[in-house]
C-alpha cells in the first residue's frame, strides 16, 4: 500500500509542479510593466493606425522614456493618458477609481448646434408624448422624434406608437443631435421602422491578429425593414458632431434609405467598435478594434456627411427658433 | 397485427438474448457526484490576470465492466464566478464528456495498475461583468490520449473500501475558441459555405502547443448492497495555444454515489 500511495504522491507532486507552468503568477503592478502592457495592448489590437497615420512605435519611445517605477498612480495616470489622447478617437478610455481619460475633441472644436431648453420649450411643448426613450411631438402635420440615448432601450411598443404617428403626418423628424450613442441594436431596431426593404449599409471588419493590417474579411451589415409595422414616407434626421456611435451607426442606416436624408452636421464618428482590457494594477481601459465603411468605403470613423449642411443660426435662437427643425419643417410640407 | 408475426419476434428475442447473455458478464455502474471545484484561469483575449473562484461542479459517470477492459462515459457540468484580486468578475460555465477505457485482460479488474486510453471533451464559455463589447468568449477541444487507472482495495473494520486514482493526458485532438477580439473565432465567416467555415475555424490540438492532464482520485466505501459512497478529489489542467491562449487550473473535492444497476 505504502508503495502504491507513493505513485499516487508523484502524479499529484506532478500535476501540481505544472501549475506555475501552466499558469504563471499575475503580472507586475510597477508602472513599467503596467505602461508596456497597455502600450502592447493597443499596438496589437488597434484599428485604426494606419488609418490615421499614427506612428504608435514613436509615440512609444516619446512616452517610454518619462516612465520609472517609482513615480506615483496620478503621474502614471496622467502619462498614460496622454499617451492615449494621441489616438485621438473617442471611443479611448482608461479607467481608474479616481478618473477617466478621454479625447472629446471630435465634438469639441465644433458649432454645437442644439439646444435642448429651446426644443423643449418651443417645440416639445408641455404635451408631448414620451414613449420610452423616445420624446415626440406633432409640429405642422410633422412628427418631431426626439431621442438623446442610443443606451436607452426602445421597446416594440414605443416604436409601434410612433410608426401609427408617423403615418398620420406628413413626414417625420429624427433629432439625434448630441446623442452620444449606446446599444446598435436600438439603432438598429429603428431605423428598421423607416426601411421598406432589405439592404447592406456598411461593411465591418474586426482585428484578427497584432499587425497593423491584420483584419478579418469585411463583413456586410444589414438592415431589415421591421416586421410588425413600416413608415416608408419622408425622414429626416439631424445630427450634429456630437451625434457618436451608434447615432453614426444609426445615421448611416438611415443615409443608405431612399426615403431619407441627413440635416445639420456631420456626425463625430466612432466606426470602431471597442474592446475592453484590463492593466496589473486594476485599471481598464478600452480602445476602436474594428473598422466601419460605407458602401463608398469611407470610414464611419471620420463621421457620416449631411446631404443638406446647416448650422444652428444664433439669430433664429434669439427668435425662439431652431433653424434645423424649421428647416426640415419646410421640407416635408413642400 | 402482422407487427407481431413469428417472423419478426424471433430475431427479435435472439438479438435480446445475445445482449443478455453479453450482460451477465458485465457490471454497470452509475456514478453521480457533486462538489466544489477551485477555479483558477487565463484568457489573454480578455486580460492577463487570472480569474479564479469556486464553482459548483457535478458529474454523472456511466460505466460497464467486462472481463477484459472497462468503459467510463463521464458528463461533467460546472459553473460559477470568478474574480480577478481587483475584483473584476467573470461568470465561468463548463460541460464537457470524458470517456475512459482501460485494459485488464491479464490482471483482475479489481486491483492494480490498468492501462488505456481517453477522449475528452470539454466547452467552456465565460462572460466578462466589466466589458460592454466582446464581453463573451468560448472555446471547445476534443482530443485522446493515455489514461492510467490504479485501484487498491483494502479492509478497514469489516468494510469494504478502495482506493481508485485515474490520470489521462491529453496529446491530440482538436481545438475551436474565440477569435482574437470576438466571440466567434477566426475563419468562421471567411466562406460561403458552412462546412467551409467550420474547417477554417477549427485547429489542431497536440501536446506540446496544448495541455490536457487530470487526475482523479477516490475514495471508496462498498456498502452491503453493492452502491457505494466515495469522496473523490480532481485536479486538472489545461492550456490551448495560438491566438489569444486560455490556460486554466481546477480542483474539484467532490462527494460521489454510486449506484450498481446490474
Amino acid at each position: 500500500m505504502v508503495k502504491q500511495a507513493r505513485y499516487f504522491w508523484i502524479l499529484v507532486f506532478f500535476l501540481f509542479s505544472c501549475e506555475q507552468w501552466v499558469l504563471p503568477t499575475d503580472p507586475s503592478p510597477d508602472a513599467i510593466e503596467v505602461f508596456d502592457r497597455l502600450w502592447e495592448d493597443v499596438n496589437d489590437r488597434y484599428s485604426f493606425f494606419s488609418h490615421k497615420g499614427i506612428d504608435w512605435e514613436q509615440i512609444r519611445e516619446r512616452y517610454r522614456a518619462r516612465v520609472s517605477d517609482d513615480m506615483g498612480q496620478l503621474e502614471l495616470y496622467e502619462l498614460l493618458a496622454d499617451m492615449l489622447f494621441e489616438l485621438r478617437d473617442g471611443h479611448v478610455n482608461l479607467s481608474t477609481g479616481f478618473n477617466r481619460s478621454r479625447n472629446w475633441e471630435w465634438y469639441q472644436e465644433f458649432p454645437v448646434n442644439y439646444d435642448e431648453n429651446l426644443i423643449e420649450q418651443e417645440y416639445l411643448g408641455a404635451d408631448y408624448w414620451i414613449s420610452g426613450p423616445l420624446l415626440h411631438q406633432v409640429l405642422d402635420e410633422v412628427l418631431y422624434v426626439n431621442y438623446r440615448s442610443f443606451a436607452q432601450r426602445i421597446s416594440e411598443s414605443n416604436l409601434q406608437v410612433v410608426v401609427e404617428r408617423a403615418k398620420r403626418s406628413r413626414g417625420v423628424i429624427i433629432d439625434v443631435r448630441n446623442n452620444g450613442g449606446g446599444n446598435l441594436s436600438n439603432a438598429v431596431l429603428l431605423a428598421s421602422a423607416f426601411a421598406e426593404e432589405e439592404m447592406e449599409y456598411a461593411r465591418q471588419r474586426i482585428k484578427s491578429g497584432p499587425g497593423p493590417e491584420e483584419f478579418g474579411p469585411w463583413e456586410p451589415m444589414i438592415l431589415s425593414p421591421w416586421e410588425e409595422d413600416t413608415f416608408t414616407g419622408l425622414v429626416i434626421v439631424l445630427t450634429n458632431r456630437r451625434s457618436y456611435s451608434a447615432t453614426s451607426f444609426f445615421a448611416q442606416m438611415m443615409n443608405t434609405l431612399p426615403n431619407a436624408l441627413l440635416l445639420g452636421d456631420q456626425t463625430g464618428g466612432g466606426g470602431g467598435t471597442p474592446v475592453f482590457g484590463e492593466l496589473p494594477n486594476g485599471w481598464t481601459y478600452r480602445f476602436s478594434a474594428t473598422q466601419t465603411v460605407d458602401l463608398e468605403n469611407r470610414q464611419l470613423e471620420d463621421g457620416v456627411l449631411v446631404d443638406l449642411r446647416l448650422d444652428l443660426d444664433p439669430a433664429a435662437m434669439q427668435r425662439g427658433e431652431d433653424n434645423l427643425i424649421e428647416a426640415a419643417i419646410s421640407l416635408l410640407r413642400r | 397485427m402482422r407487427f407481431f408475426s413469428p417472423n419478426f419476434i424471433l430475431p427479435f428475442l435472439l438479438a435480446f438474448g445475445a445482449a443478455t447473455a453479453a450482460f451477465s458478464q458485465t457490471k454497470g455502474n452509475l456514478w453521480l457526484a457533486t462538489g466544489l471545484q477551485l477555479q483558477s484561469g487565463r484568457d489573454r483575449g480578455f486580460s492577463p490576470m487570472i480569474y479564479s473562484g469556486n464553482r459548483s461542479f457535478s458529474l454523472a459517470t456511466f460505466g460497464i465492466e467486462s472481463p477484459h477492459k472497462t468503459e467510463t462515459f463521464q458528463f461533467e457540468f460546472g459553473y460559477g464566478p470568478l474574480t480577478n484580486r481587483f475584483g473584476n468578475s467573470l461568470n465561468s460555465l463548463s460541460a464537457g464528456v470524458l470517456n475512459y477505457t482501460f485494459y485488464h485482460k491479464a490482471s483482475p479488474a479489481e486491483r492494480g495498475f490498468h492501462w488505456g486510453w481517453a477522449n475528452q471533451n470539454v466547452f467552456n464559455i465565460r462572460r466578462h461583468n466589466g466589458f460592454t463589447n466582446y464581453s463573451l468568449r468560448y472555446d471547445y477541444f476534443t482530443a485522446v490520449g493515455p489514461a492510467l487507472r490504479y485501484i487498491y482495495p483494502f479492509e478497514w473494520k469489516g468494510q469494504s473500501f478502495k482506493w481508485q486514482t485515474v490520470a489521462h493526458w491529453q496529446v491530440v485532438g482538436f481545438q475551436v475558441k474565440s477569435g482574437y477580439i470576438g466571440a466567434d473565432p477566426e475563419g468562421l465567416s471567411e466562406e460561403e459555405t458552412g462546412f467551409g467555415n467550420l474547417l477554417r475555424a477549427v485547429n489542431p490540438f497536440f501536446a506540446g502547443k496544448d495541455w490536457s492532464m487530470g487526475l482523479e482520485s477516490s475514495l471508496v466505501w462498498t456498502l452491503p448492497t453493492g452502491n457505494s459512497l466515495a469522496i473523490r478529489y480532481r485536479p486538472e489542467i489545461s492550456t490551448l495555444g495560438g491566438g489569444q491562449p486560455v490556460q486554466r487550473l481546477g480542483h474539484a473535492v467532490l462527494v460521489m454515489v454510486t449506484i450498481r444497476l446490474w
